[in-house]
């Protein structure tokens, strides 16, 4: 077996050549400079809650706080709940199981996650509503009454969480598909060798393993949850983040949205630290490249997972997409397909560079934090990650008031450039390729660090050449989940950009803004599209970097 | 494949992309081109046709960034005296209030703006100008409700509507609006007490926009609704035949045309106190309430005009002429935090 193949020979040191040298420096140095930086905007956001309170917080704590507390309490539970059982159900299904039409649902079942949500949202309630096709072909076959009785209102809570479920749940399934892809499949396959059945191995051996990255994507679900404002405010659900839009728009107390947003953050962070601290007494490491094996399930179970894998991705992306095909049939014009084709290359292009960046700072990060490791760089480590917590209308402001410092003390002027967007981007979105790499970089066993270092190599040099390419896979989904959030990122995009500047998600938003979803669906259904290529990519990446072989009694993957 | 070295290739790639994103600064501003930016909430396409048929007519190029106002108004603050921005467009008038308290907008003398934006309509101290105009009106099921038996705002909050009425959420801002020219007319005690009576109306929670108001109507979840006269608008002229059903089942009401008249807000704008481009952004904004400009707002958004001698479009002309209040919008950025704070208290969510 080719267990080696993901360990790069080492080589035998000869002395620390400048170029190591220089590495060694600017990996100790960038990743302070990077926490500095992303903390700068949080820091603005904390600073809240020291100093005195805006004029309209007594207000928003007793009129508003406790039901929006509910709400927000109900809607992350649920849409988390849901969408960490369907995204792990999904990626165990998909890596483990020989079953009809698994290799195109591999890679198709995560696609819902270029759907913005609030385009899922605006489609739904078209779809079951009133002018909906639904009600219109229940009046043809059954007449206007029954029609009526018979329409299922989705715009309240529980539709919200409905249609978030199906929106989200692709963010645990790359962190769990890259994981279960990858390095688990020992423990999988001794289980299984040992007798054991497929639901037991299931839960006593898969979960536990997965546990990490499966949360890391829970964790993902549930700060996008977190931070939806399109949906919740179109369905009526008072969520936190409407509190702090309200509090900023409605009473014009920007110091009070801050605070909102602080105590979110800390209730966030804190959140992900017990989690942290209960599960540091379990660890598994394996980081040997697994071969790829799929069982071929019994019939009946095997068209259930095929069912399962095609219902996710109906519900999630399917439906809405062929109602977004349905309008741009009634709208689409030349002129349209133009303006968007312009976008999209600009669009493509600032994400990929912010997802690039992303995955960079991170990388940086993980070698400090894999070299000390210890409270103090994981809590700053936990923080840097926790921008993603914050809705992005309130890192902007905070990033509008540091370049407003940065201004004043240097003359500086940084607003309104694509550096100060990328910027933003990587306080919000760093969690997104942060939480993954973690979970990834913790099952690699520490012995390979002692082999390095045995090896005479220095601690940078081991991670270039045996973690880096361990972590591969997973470098590999969060630079995909960090593009297409950036595809569809819109508070930052749009306060914090260029004159003249556009993109797919800020045309989309502006149509839906005026309420016209009609010329809304064509940017959107590019995003759609502009997240199949990555998408594709992605998953050729998973079946290259598995050496194959087909061991007697068990059907290979076709 | 090989592995060897790329890790180290892919960490100083990292860190070389990471630095020069910092070098990355704004871009430069010194051409020749004479030129006008703006900031703008109005997302129109009818927008940036006037824009370009401006630039085609003056010369001068037109760079937007468009947001929601608030945000625009975090960046004016953050930018200071260095801000690129002339001109700061918003769809409310209480934004624009916001912005002159935090001394973001300037003084100006325009002749033409004075004498063809009604008084009402624009900042008396000359900091903003109205540029459309919108009504907030009551929507009527033809089928449920008799003719006349609605006329006020008020009339929303009587026992006879119990369980009847349909009106999105107070975050929206047409909402604060009208509840702040409540205010202005009765006072906050009254106003809280209509709006407690509203709230007990409801035929259901606040959610959607005001076309899925409308939509309650039509499924007989509601029979009257608190809406926009855009939305009707858009709902007639829908190239859904389901959607122009929608807005054919429903009646418009002027509200008070009997007393004070029906509440408008406008979207306007104002120059930002730093402008760069000054003399560019009043050519500017006089041009959007030039005749043609009026016009063609009107023609594509079912809005209303500012200046009195355009005609608004055959269809929203079709709803008939009403009494608007003359409530000098200025009172509405005023009392909009009180209209939220109201709102909040009675729990119209």
């Amino acid at each position: 077996m080719k267990a080696a193949l993901a360990m790069p020979p080492l080589r035998v040191p000869h002395g620390e050549t400048l170029w190591q040298r220089a590495v060694g420096f600017f990996a100790v140095v960038l990743p302070i400079l990077i926490a500095i930086l992303i903390g700068i905007p949080m820091l603005i956001v904390l600073g809240e809650l020291v100093r005195p309170a805006g004029i309209e917080w007594a207000h928003v704590r007793t009129t508003l706080l406790p039901s929006y507390v509910r709400d927000t309490a109900i809607l992350g539970l649920g849409v988390t709940a849901g969408a960490t059982l369907i995204g792990t159900a999904l990626a165990w299904f998909t890596s483990n199981y020989d079953f009809p039409g698994v290799k195109f649902f591999g890679w198709a079942v995560g696609l819902p996650i270029a759907l913005p949500g609030y385009i899922s949202a605006y489609t739904y309630a078209h779809i079951t509503g009133i002018t909906g096709p639904l009600f219109r072909m229940l009046r043809g076959l059954f007449g206007r009454e029954f029609a009526l009785n018979a329409l299922i209102d989705m715009m309240n809570l529980r539709g919200c969480i409905f249609v978030m479920i199906f929106v989200l749940y692709p963010y645990v399934y790359f962190s769990a598909r890259s994981f279960f892809a990858g390095s688990s499949r020992h423990y999988i396959e001794t289980a299984r060798a040992s007798g054991r059945s497929d639901p037991e191995i299931f839960i006593r051996v898969a979960l536990p393993i997965a546990r990490p990255s499966i949360i890391a994507g829970a964790a993902l679900v549930l700060m996008e949850t977190l931070n939806e404002y399109g949906a919740t405010s179109y369905f009526g659900v008072q969520s936190m983040v409407t509190g702090i839009f309200r509090a900023w728009f409605g009473l014009g107390d920007v110091e009070t949205a801050r605070r909102l947003a602080g105590y979110f953050l800390v209730g966030v962070v804190a959140l992900f630290l017990i989690e942290r601290i209960s599960r540091r007494q379990r660890r598994y490491e394996h980081a040997d490249v697994a071969p790829e094996i799929r069982y071929r399930p019994g019939r009946a179970s095997g068209f259930a997972m095929c069912i399962s894998c095609g219902v996710a991705l109906s519900i999630g992306l399917l439906v809405p997409l062929a109602q977004l095909l349905a309008w741009i049939g009634r709208s689409v014009s030349f002129d349209s397909i133009r303006a968007i084709s312009e976008i999209l290359f600009q669009s493509v292009l600032l994400s990929g560079l912010a997802g690039a960046l992303c995955v960079g700072a991170t990388l940086l990060m993980l070698v400090v934090l894999r070299r000390k490791p210890g409270t103090l760089s994981s809590l700053s480590y936990e923080i840097a990650g926790s921008g993603y917590a914050i809705p992005g209308a309130i890192i902007s402001v905070g990033v509008l008031a540091g370049a407003g410092l940065v201004r004043d003390a240097s003359s500086v002027f940084l607003i309104g450039s694509f550096g100060l967007l990328l910027y933003a981007y990587l306080v919000r979105y760093l969690a997104v390729t942060m939480k993954p790499l973690q979970a990834a970089l913790e099952k690699i066993p520490g012995s390979f660090d002692d082999t390095g270092a045995l090896a005479g190599h220095k601690w940078v040099s081991v991670f270039t050449r045996v973690h880096i390419p361990l972590l591969r896979p997973a470098m590999g989904a969060g630079l995909f989940v960090v593009f297409i959030d950036i595809l569809k990122e819109l508070p930052m995009t749009l306060v914090l950009r260029p004159f003249n500047f556009h993109t797919l998600a800020t045309r989309a938003y502006e149509y839906a803004q005026q309420d016209r979803l009609q010329e809304a669906a064509l940017p959107s259904v590019v995003i759609v599209l502009a997240g199949l290529v990555p998408a594709l990519l992605l998953s050729m990446r998973w079946r290259s970097h598995r050496p194959r072989l087909e061991p007697a009694g068990v059907t290979r993957a076709r | 494949m090989s592995t060897r070295g790329s890790g180290a290739r892919l960490l100083l790639a990292a860190a070389i992309l990471l630095g020069s994103v910092g070098g990355v600064s704004a871009i430069g501003t010194s051409d020749a081109v004479p030129e006008v930016s703006v900031y703008t909430h109005r997302h129109y396409e009818v927008d940036q046709m006037i824009f370009d048929s401006f630039t085609e007519l003056s010369g001068i190029r037109v760079n937007i960034v468009s947001a929601s106002a608030d945000e625009l108004i975090q960046r004016l603050i953050a930018e200071g005296e260095q801000t690129r921005a002339d001109l700061l467009i918003t769809v409310d008038a209480g934004r624009l209030h916001r912005a002159k308290a935090a001394d973001l907008l300037q003084r100006i003398t325009s002749v033409t703006l004075e004498t063809r934006v009604p008084e009402h309509l624009r900042d008396p101290e000359g900091y903003w100008f109205g540029l459309t105009k919108r009504a907030r009106v009551i929507a009527t099921s033809i089928e449920r409700v008799a003719e006349g038996s609605i006329l006020r705002y008020e009339d929303l909050s009587a026992p006879e509507w119990r369980g009847r009425v349909a009106v999105r959420s107070s975050s929206n801002i047409y909402n604060q609006s009208l509840v702040a020219s409540m205010i202005a007319a009765h006072g906050i005690e009254s106003a809280k007490a209509w709006a407690s009576g509203l709230v007990d109306n409801l035929a259901r929670e606040p959610k959607g926009n005001d076309r899925d108001q409308m939509k309650a109507i039509a499924a007989g979840v509601a029979d009257v609704a608190l809406v926009n006269t855009y939305y009707v608008g858009l709902l007639l002229t829908s190239d859904s035949v389901e959607e122009r059903r929608v807005a054919e089942g429903v009646r418009i009401v002027f509200p008070n045309t009997v007393d004070r008249g029906t509440h408008v807000n406008v979207s306007g704008a104002g120059v930002t106190a730093f402008a760069p481009n000054r003399e560019n952004a009043i050519r500017l904004l006089e041009y959007m309430i030039s005749d043609e400009s009026q016009a063609a707002y009107v023609a594509a958004n079912f809005e209303y005009p500012v200046v009195s001698d355009v005609p608004p479009s055959k269809l929203v002309a079709a709803w008939g002429s009403f009494v608007e209040d003359i409530l000098p919008l200025t009172e509405l950025g005023r009392l909009n935090s009180d209209a939220v704070r109201l709102m909040d208290e009675v729990g119209w969510k």
